[in-house]
């Protein structure tokens, strides 16, 4: 048992600190839950100011050398590496960067802008359903005027995926290409440069091929967001033009057959995949590609460049989903990735209007080509040299796009919920056995329907 | 003397607290002015509308779910840790004290990811050492499992705390005066006995203090989700709380599409009314069962 160890007053004193402890924790839990529970909540309070008009940034002079640091936020490094290699070559202003996790980029930058504590230039998303709330605030910075170049350089559509009633709202940067990406040394030839010839033979493929002990195919589940990839590649080849533009236009709905057996190819590739798919990361699909382990997967334009990142002496087998009957169409879904956005109320205007230029440049989209192993959006009418194979094997499934886009950054990311926010989770629930394809089409469906309107 | 202090509290607490009401009263999307008025919209919404109560409800079991496995095992194991302990002598016991409370001082970014690590379904430790001992056949993606993703996460986030909760209750154990122990051996009492009749009595005042805390941190539980699971809380929102799903109302998805700041706050108000009566009524049944020595 304890030992007595204290006098009448010191035990009183201590009786007085535990009582009194204990009341107030029991106090400061019910005060605490209050602020916890509306923490996030205070700094949308702030009132939004009117945005200051660009006078200074009009009149930029060439040498913005002087114009002080600009602040740059993003959640990639090499994006910070590309803006200091252009500035470095130009003499441009000064970068101080800020690099958050990709998870919460958004929502720190849209809280920032509202407490007018934002960045000056900020690498943003493509599509209405990001820059309508932006541009209805007055929070970011019409670049019509101010970039000359965007009009010249950068193909409609691009300029369409930054735009809100004419306005362009930002410089876009990349764009996205979803394929199949094997590692050649240890797939082989599958059926010639474009792969098999038909869907029944890739599964026919991957099946023997598993045999050998090594996943055919790797998914990262439990991210969830790569899922989407996937089902947006196989669409691309499988969803008819005419079911994309009807579902658009209202006319066709998600549950519809051909969505459905979308999402049965992709719960069929769950076959083929590693053990404990699951749980599956990024991470996990990066290294087992790169490092051999596992034949390959179906991404997005900027995973080859990494992947050569990681392994130089990779050699990539690149094609587009199959289709069903041998000779049919093969297409390439893609997106508009990130742009660059300039904040209305910049505490450096002049210097991130500058940037924004240089983003506009045709050097800028080489030097992107170059570092990042991806294709700039203007790459499409500035044709940068590409010597790196993969990425030059990425240009050329590019030729395929599909012409009307229905995941990220489309017309169904334009209201709550979004197909960005319905489709991870549904793609990962058919993936886990939690949905069947029906049920997850038909969940996609039932949210969109809440503000998309479908006849 | 209390002006400075209700100044604080009014600005740091009330203040938010009706600006979160009001908010949720709006249709709004965190930038400009607000100008929908809603009335009931979010609240209706987030309670029975087709997209939303989806999520709620579930992520309301879930917090359920926390509170009650919280319990079962954080604080009776901490408890009878701290029983344990009470009675080692001090050199022994310290020991013991530090190497629980190690954790706390980890920072969660760091436990999530080593417990990612741990819990990786190819190469992790759990899974390669439950193959050693001949329990292959149980090995699963632990947090890509439906069924055991929660309870994962749970356990992960107990083992950070567990070293505090040992420590409250070793504090609690030490204030116990020596008069009111020798008095039940005098009068015969086991050790069980003791234990029972005198020691968890006398501890009950804080005992329903952490079940307050647990209710509380229950209820506002966020970043181990957040840090192992992510936003989406997957697989298939198996993991979601009432936070991850504020955060995913207010802020949008992974690329921050479809946030709604009105829906938000509407969601943090329902977490506020459902935290302060609970943690009203365990202030109350806590003076009610209060002791003095």
């Amino acid at each position: 048992m304890a030992e007595p160890s204290s006098g009448p007053d010191e035990q009183l004193g201590r009786e007085w600190d535990r009582r009194t402890f204990l009341k107030r924790t029991a106090q400061a839990s019910v005060v605490l839950g209050s602020v916890a529970g509306v923490s996030a909540i205070i700094q949308a309070c702030s009132p939004a100011a009117s945005p200051s008009a660009p006078s200074a940034a009009a009149s930029a002079a060439a040498s913005v050398a002087a114009l002080g640091p600009v602040d740059f936020w993003t959640y990639r490094q090499p994006d910070v590496d590309l803006f200091d290699t252009i500035i470095g070559e130009t003499e441009g202003p000064d970068l101080n960067p800020t690099i958050a996790p990709a998870t919460e980029f958004d929502a720190k930058v849209l809280t920032s802008m509202q407490g007018d504590q934002g960045p000056d230039l900020f690498r943003g998303r493509a599509g209405l359903g990001f820059y309508r709330p932006y541009a209805d605030a007055g929070q970011l910075l019409a670049l019509n005027d101010l970039v000359p170049d965007l009009q010249t350089n950068f193909p409609a559509s691009a300029l369409d995926a930054t735009s809100v009633d004419g306005k362009i709202y930002a410089v876009p940067a990349n764009i996205d290409v979803t394929q199949f990406i094997f590692n050649k040394k240890v797939v082989g030839d599958m059926g010639g440069p474009d792969g098999p010839a038909t869907w029944q033979d890739l599964i026919a493929f991957g099946q023997d091929f598993s045999k050998s002990g090594m996943p055919f195919i790797v998914l990262a589940t439990k991210d969830a967001w790569p899922l989407q990839f996937i089902v947006a590649g196989i669409a691309a080849t499988d969803l008819p033009d005419s079911y994309v533009a009807d579902l658009l236009d209202g006319k066709a709905k998600f549950s519809d057959p051909p969505f459905v057996g979308v999402l049965q190819k992709l719960k069929d590739l769950t076959a083929l995949a590693q053990p404990g798919f699951e749980a599956g990361t990024y991470d996990d699909l990066m290294a087992s590609i790169a490092g051999g382990t596992a034949a390959g997967t179906m991404f997005g334009a900027w995973v080859p460049g990494d992947l050569r990142k990681t392994n130089p002496d990779l050699e990539l087998y690149q094609f587009l989903s199959p289709p069903d009957q041998s000779g049919g169409k093969r297409q390439a879904a893609f997106f508009y990735d990130g742009t660059w956005a300039v904040n209305a109320k910049a505490k450096n205007l002049d210097g991130a209007v500058a940037l924004a230029r240089l983003s506009a440049t045709p050097r800028f989209g080489q030097l992107m080509t170059d570092q990042q192993g991806i294709i700039a959006a203007m790459g499409i009418n500035t044709n940068p040299t590409v010597s790196d194979p993969s990425l030059a094997r990425t240009q050329e499934l590019a030729q395929s796009l599909v012409p009307k886009t229905w995941w990220q950054f489309s017309a169904f990311d334009a209201g709550n919920p979004s197909i960005n926010s319905l489709l991870p989770p549904a793609a990962q629930a058919v993936v886990t056995g939690q949905l069947t394809p029906q049920a997850a089409a038909d969940h996609i469906q039932k949210g969109l329907a809440t503000w998309y309107k479908f006849s | 003397m209390l002006l400075p202090a209700l100044t604080l509290y009014l600005a740091f607490t009330i203040y938010p607290l009706i600006q979160s009401v009001r908010i949720s009263l709006y249709d709004w999307h965190g930038l400009g002015p607000m100008k929908d008025f809603v009335g009931l919209a979010n609240y209706i919404e987030i309670l029975v509308g087709p997209t939303l109560s989806e999520r709620f409800w579930p992520a309301l079991l879930h917090n359920l779910i926390i509170l009650t496995f919280g319990i079962a095992t954080l604080q009776i194991p901490a408890l009878i840790v701290a029983l344990l302990l009470w009675q080692r002598p001090a050199r022994v016991g310290a020991v013991f004290r530090t190497i629980y409370l190690l954790p706390w001082a980890i920072s969660p970014a760091v436990v999530a990811t080593l417990g990612t690590l741990m819990l990786h379904p190819q190469y992790g430790a759990i899974n390669s050492l439950m193959r050693a001992v001949g329990l292959g056949g149980l090995v699963r993606p632990w947090l890509g499992d439906p069924t055991f993703a929660l309870p994962v996460i749970i356990l992960l986030g107990n083992w950070i705390v567990l070293g505090f909760i040992i420590l409250i209750y070793l504090a609690s154990l030490r204030s116990i005066p020596y008069e009111v122990l020798e008095a039940a051996a005098i009068d015969g009492a086991s050790y069980r006995q003791t234990i029972w009749k005198v020691v968890l009595p006398l501890l009950r005042p804080t005992i329903l203090t952490m079940i307050g805390l647990g209710i509380i941190s229950s209820f506002s539980y966020f970043e181990m989700v957040f840090l192992v699971t992510g936003i989406d809380a997957g697989p298939y929102y198996s993991t979601d709380v009432l936070a991850t799903f504020f955060y995913r109302t207010t802020f949008g998805g992974n690329f921050g599409y479809g946030g709604s700041f009105g829906a938000g706050a509407a969601v943090a108000t329902l977490m506020l009314l459902i935290v302060i009566p609970s943690s009203v009524a365990v202030v109350r049944l806590r003076r009610r069962y209060d002791v003095g020595y």
